[in-house]
């Protein structure tokens, strides 16, 4: 054990999955890895020597580009909401929204399942490690659960009663959502890696929550108390009706509220938060699915991308500079938000923007992503 | 250096339950819409179809009605009567990863029970049963 655990300390991650390949968790990485390889680009080449079947209109490339398309954007989303730690549902349904013309519908059904499968599985390894407390996941799912499935019934009802108009005000709202997420990343949010919980009261205190880990970092056994969990229940249910309605997840503010409000030490949070967003949308995707919202081969690729991207993520984290990535979330988000306003507004019968503005926008967010990532190199 | 204490016997099997489930329903789904491709036939709905329909803008309601023989949505348990078919296949897969927090909900509860958690266990049944009855389409509010 001491072997193995010195051993990982020294060797690059691919380094050590490649010389331990056969054991899990590097085999199931691999066969994954493989087989998504295999399906999405070498089924993919395969196809273009498929003939059109009999009475179609479409080749079989056509379809296989869609769906290896699907999955590489998944995969791509899944990484980048891994590597932020907000899940992948914040990105997928605002950038579906302003730049597709799919039913919103469908985008927020297979925004939970993009939002859900990162954090699903990574759940096996953090469980292991003691990090993740199944208590404080269930007792925030109590009040997420059910806050998801109203939110994601409510988006049902709203699409139904309010046709193109409802759906110009849903990308409207979500608009300005991600504008306040914008300006919540810059400010960094108010996160303390392991608060000091001074008073525990009652009703937490009922519930029994903390559970003692051994923090690496410190090289130490940390036990932490939580305070306010009333307090906790009502943000999650209104983040969690937020993140149903949306479709979007809820993995940019359920981790920093068990952190700020609770108490919880930050990587306790991020673990239970992870794992209580891909528990509490399992409630939440059933009416998309029972609404026939779910289209197998178009929801498949991005579940799978998900959990490949969300499998690479968790692994690239290790190396990587947070804040860099935060800062190319913010440039994502800010194009995305102008975006979903613009489609918003135009289906309202507002205004229609040529495509040279969205691009000439688009060039804005990316030289603001390089003036932030230029001036953090130069502190 | 202290000691690391050993995470407790729930985290563990709930963590691998929702781990395996989650691997074994990508790779399903990997797999199902290659099937799907191949034999276009052997589908409940035309994947020669589906795309451009959603393309368009189409409403997941008119996608079935347009692509399906019977002119209608099959159900989100479809795949148990056509688990021969591609999109049998893949929606077995999908059901699959959306429905794997009931098992490790239920089991982990199950772990409570015996350690005599017993506020835990009934949260944890709780939880299995609003995915259950999700599932069912039981908890509606239209």
């Amino acid at each position: 054990m001491k072997k193995s655990s010195a051993e990982a300390m020294a060797l690059p991650w691919w380094k050590l999955a490649f010389k331990n390949w056969y054991k899990p968790p590097w085999l199931e990485m691999f066969v994954v890895c493989g087989l998504a390889i295999v399906v999405y680009i070498g089924w993919l080449l395969l196809s273009m020597a498929l003939e059109t079947p009999p009475g179609e209109t479409r080749s079989p490339f056509y379809i296989s580009s869609w769906v290896s398309g699907l999955f590489f954007i998944s995969l791509g989303v899944g990484f980048l909401g891994t590597l932020c730690g907000i899940g992948g549902g914040v990105l997928w349904s605002p950038i579906a929204m302003a730049f597709t013309p799919m039913d919103s519908v469908i985008i927020r059904a297979s925004g939970l399942i993009v939002a859900m499968f990162n954090g699903l599985v990574a759940s096996g390894p953090l469980a292991r490690t003691g990090m993740l407390n199944l208590k404080l996941v269930f007792f925030a799912l109590l009040a997420y659960g059910l806050g998801a499935f109203s939110g994601a019934q409510g988006a049902i009802y709203v699409a139904k009663v309010f046709g193109k108009q409802g759906e110009g005000v849903i990308r409207v709202i979500l608009s300005l959502i991600m504008l306040f997420l914008v300006f919540y990343f810059i400010k960094g949010g108010k996160k303390i890696e392991y608060p000091e919980v001074k008073k525990v009261d009652k009703f937490t205190r009922f519930f029994n929550i903390p559970m003692p880990y051994y923090e690496e970092s410190l090289g130490k056994v940390l036990h932490y108390q939580l305070r306010l969990g009333w307090l906790l229940w009502i943000a999650v249910f209104i983040i969690g009706t937020i993140g149903g309605f949306f479709g979007m997840g809820a993995g940019w503010a359920i981790g920093p509220s068990m952190n700020v409000i609770l108490g919880a030490p930050l990587k306790v949070a991020a673990a239970a938060s992870m794992t209580m967003l891909g528990m509490g949308d399992c409630i939440g995707v059933w009416p998309y699915f029972i609404a026939g919202a779910m289209i197998p081969i178009v929801v498949a690729p991005l579940l799978a991308g998900q959990v490949v991207g969300g499998i690479l993520g968790a692994y690239v984290l290790v190396g990587m500079r947070a804040v860099f990535v935060r800062f190319l979330l913010i440039g994502t988000l800010l194009f995305t938000s102008f975006g979903l306003f613009t489609k918003g507004a135009e289906l309202l019968g507002w205004f229609k923007l040529p495509i040279q503005v969205r691009l000439g926008w688009l060039l804005v967010c990316a030289a603001l992503v390089f003036w932030l990532i230029a001036r953090e190199k130069k502190r | 250096m202290e000691e690391r204490p050993k995470p407790p016997l729930y985290n563990i099997v709930a963590g691998d339950i929702l781990y395996w489930l989650c691997i074994i329903a990508a790779i399903i789904c990997m797999i199902g819409p290659c099937i799907s491709i191949l034999f276009p036939e052997n589908n409940v709905a035309n994947p020669y179809k589906i795309f451009d329909l959603v393309w368009k803008g189409e409403k997941a309601e008119k996608i079935w009605v347009e692509t399906t023989k019977e002119g209608k949505y099959p159900g989100p348990h479809f795949w148990i009567k056509n688990i021969t078919k591609g999109d049998g296949i893949t929606q077995l897969g999908i059901w699959l990863g959306c429905s794997c927090a009931l098992p490790a909900a239920f089991i982990s509860g199950l772990i409570f029970l015996f350690k005599r958690e017993w506020i835990y266990w009934l949260i944890s049944l709780w939880v299995s049963f609003m995915i259950f009855f999700a599932m069912l389409g039981i908890i509606e509010m239209e």
